[in-house]
């Protein structure tokens, strides 16, 4: 098992998805990772997360407008282009405004049989809890009406286990990058997380019990780059990582949505499992669409502190309202615990290298 | 002892050459399509006017745009590092840089030795930059090195109301035809600029000393206009575009000791 291997799932994601449908299995996709993939999986469907792409975008532009991310306007432009057909439903959750309208514009343009919105409160209130646990109440038997059977409590929880066990070995792997020469590199662990979005849990839990046992022992870097941690939005170029470790960084540490954010809080088993699925949910790490964001910052300065980051890169996707909001209170929190922060403002591609590689090097010469 | 710092822009190269600590000579030349050989030309045109070869070189450090295909350097380093370095040199008090060059604007912070502490650089964009005086200079038919002295005959600043070099060009192109002296034109493109700087400054803070660098320093209409938003008065090198590739050849000097 190498990082190779989690590379190939990833990339061959769509031919592997038509097989699927081939042998008879339904697929949902979803976007964001405020979409309880556990209770799809406990209907029997397999959830593929929908993400960007490196391909031009040449459909999307006539749909929506110029200030929309990059990200949005890649998953919108595959949509169209065909590249989801073989999708059976889409599930989106209340995240950011272009999350919340890309719902819309996909059904009205795609055709796709089943869909479900959650409108996800973003407040963690008592009263958000409950129309969290009515919302995904809704979703449990609008799947139960779609495919005809009942999705059972135990059905669930057996779903739960499997997520929570690939969260755990996530977390497992992510740790050893705290290490002074960390077996991993930032680039080889977002191959590895982002081969999770597309893989069903139980061979992808293989995939990383696997690799976890050849990696304790050899494959080392020379524990020489700068340590960072990178925070940011979603990209789909995994380039941008590559450049920043070719450049003298060692990424030892995220705060990412394709990264710790994904993994970071398990499903606290609880009796009636969709309020453990709310609990969670409800309470996880923040994506800065969510609040208040004052746990996400401080589990940064925490992280910081366990991997000894000497610098934080931000990187956001232009026209990312979200992340851009929050940018201030960041850069400052950073500021008073004298943690150097560069802002790197991208698209879902690396693009304009030259610019970007400038701004990278020289805040690694600052560092060094 | 010689070393050699390299800035390879994209629109000149530059090289400076150090014996000892003191600058020997050095030289400007303009960029053409093949930037590696902007290179060769400018440490060809060095290294004649001190009366040297290439072999008397002990290291070499490139920076800039084009410092990646400079292949007789030991070393690259990036011009925002040179830059503080460079002015750290000629003025020990500066803590803030603006370098204006000719694709890219930086505003640099750095401590007493010259050390970068924080940067911020403009994102694809060419106000503050040279290749946006260029086109100025080019619609308004004056020659480049005239638009500074040019924009100081002016009563007023013709109001320009965007820096972006795309929409500038068209609203010169109507000031124009409405009249407006040429100077009072480039007298409000240079306000634009400075504006547009100052924002850039605000995001790294402003401390004094405050140095400018890069080819618009020779700009003295920008750099008025720059003082008067800042409120601090500029130090300016004699020769402020070779400030990059001397902060790259005291890089040199000090790695070449270090072995």
């Amino acid at each position: 098992m190498t990082i190779m291997d989690f590379q190939e799932k990833y990339k061959n994601r769509h031919e592997i998805a038509k097989q699927w449908k081939k042998d008879g299995k339904k697929i949902f996709g979803y976007f964001c990772g405020y979409v309880p993939e556990e209770l799809i999986g406990a209907a029997g469907i397999i959830p593929v997360r929908i993400l960007g792409s490196l391909d031009k975008v040449s459909l999307a532009d006539s749909h929506i407008q110029s200030f929309i991310c990059a990200f949005g306007r890649s998953c919108l432009d595959q949509g169209l282009k065909g590249t989801y057909d073989y999708l059976d439903g889409i599930v989106v959750s209340k995240t950011c405004d272009i999350m919340r309208n890309m719902l819309g514009i996909w059904s009205r343009n795609i055709e796709v049989p089943f869909t479900f919105y959650i409108g996800a409160p973003s407040k963690r209130t008592e009263a958000a809890r409950t129309c969290l646990i009515e919302e995904f109440k809704l979703l449990r038997s609008k799947l139960e009406e779609f495919t005809g059977k009942s999705i059972d409590d135990n059905s669930i929880n057996q779903s739960i286990e499997s997520y929570n066990q690939s969260r755990k070995l996530l977390k497992e792997l992510y740790e050893l990058r705290a290490e002074d020469n960390p077996p991993l590199s930032g680039s080889d662990f977002y191959h590895i997380v982002k081969a999770g979005f597309v893989t069903p849990k139980k061979e992808y839990n293989e995939m990383l019990l696997e690799l976890k046992s050849k990696l304790t022992s050899s494959e080392s870097s020379d524990g020489k780059g700068v340590r960072l941690l990178i925070s940011g939005s979603t990209f789909e170029d995994v380039n941008i990582l590559k450049m920043i470790e070719d450049s003298g960084g060692t990424v030892v540490s995220d705060d990412l949505c394709v990264g710790s954010r994904y993994f970071w809080d398990l499903i606290e088993p609880a009796s009636d499992p969709i309020r453990a699925l709310a609990d969670r949910y409800q309470m996880r790490v923040t994506c800065p669409c969510k609040h208040p964001s004052d746990e996400r910052l401080e589990r940064i300065l925490d992280e910081v502190k366990k991997h000894r980051v000497q610098g934080v890169i931000s990187i956001v996707q232009k026209f990312c309202d979200t992340h851009l909001f929050e940018y201030p209170y960041m850069r400052d929190l950073l500021q008073e615990n004298d943690m150097p922060f560069l802002y790197l403002e991208t698209e879902d591609r690396l693009g304009e290298e030259g610019q970007f590689k400038t701004r990278v090097q020289a805040f690694l010469e600052m560092l060094r | 002892m010689i070393v050699v710092g390299i800035d390879i822009g994209s629109l000149s190269g530059e090289a400076v050459i150090l014996e000892d600590g003191e600058i020997i000579s050095f030289s400007i030349v303009r960029t053409g399509a093949d930037s590696a050989k902007t290179g060769e030309k400018a440490l060809d045109e060095a290294l004649k006017k001190a009366r040297i070869s290439f072999k008397d070189i002990e290291y070499t450090i490139a920076t800039g745009y084009g410092r990646v295909i400079v292949p007789f350097a030991n070393e690259n380093i990036t011009e925002i590092s040179c830059h503080a370095k460079g002015a750290n040199y000629l003025f020990p008090t500066a803590r803030t840089i603006l370098d204006m060059g000719g694709q890219d604007c930086k505003a640099i912070r750095c401590n007493n030795t010259g050390k970068v502490t924080n940067f911020a650089m403009n994102d694809k964009c060419a106000a503050g930059t040279g290749r946006f005086c260029e086109v100025v200079a080019d619609v308004l038919d004056v020659p480049l090195e005239d638009i500074g002295e040019m924009s100081l005959q002016a009563e007023r600043d013709a109001m320009v109301s965007s820096a972006c070099a795309v929409f500038a060009k068209s609203e010169m192109v109507s000031l124009l035809r409405t009249g407006t002296p040429k100077s009072e034109i480039l007298s409000g493109i240079h306000a634009a600029i400075a504006t547009r700087v100052y924002a850039l400054l605000q995001r790294v803070g402003i401390e004094k000393d405050f140095v400018i660098t890069g080819g618009i320093a020779k700009n003295i209409g920008v750099v008025k206009k720059v003082s008067e938003k800042v409120g601090l008065k500029p130090l300016i090198s004699e020769e402020p575009q070779i400030i990059g590739a001397l902060g790259a050849a005291l890089f040199a000097k000090e790695r070449y000791n270090k072995g």
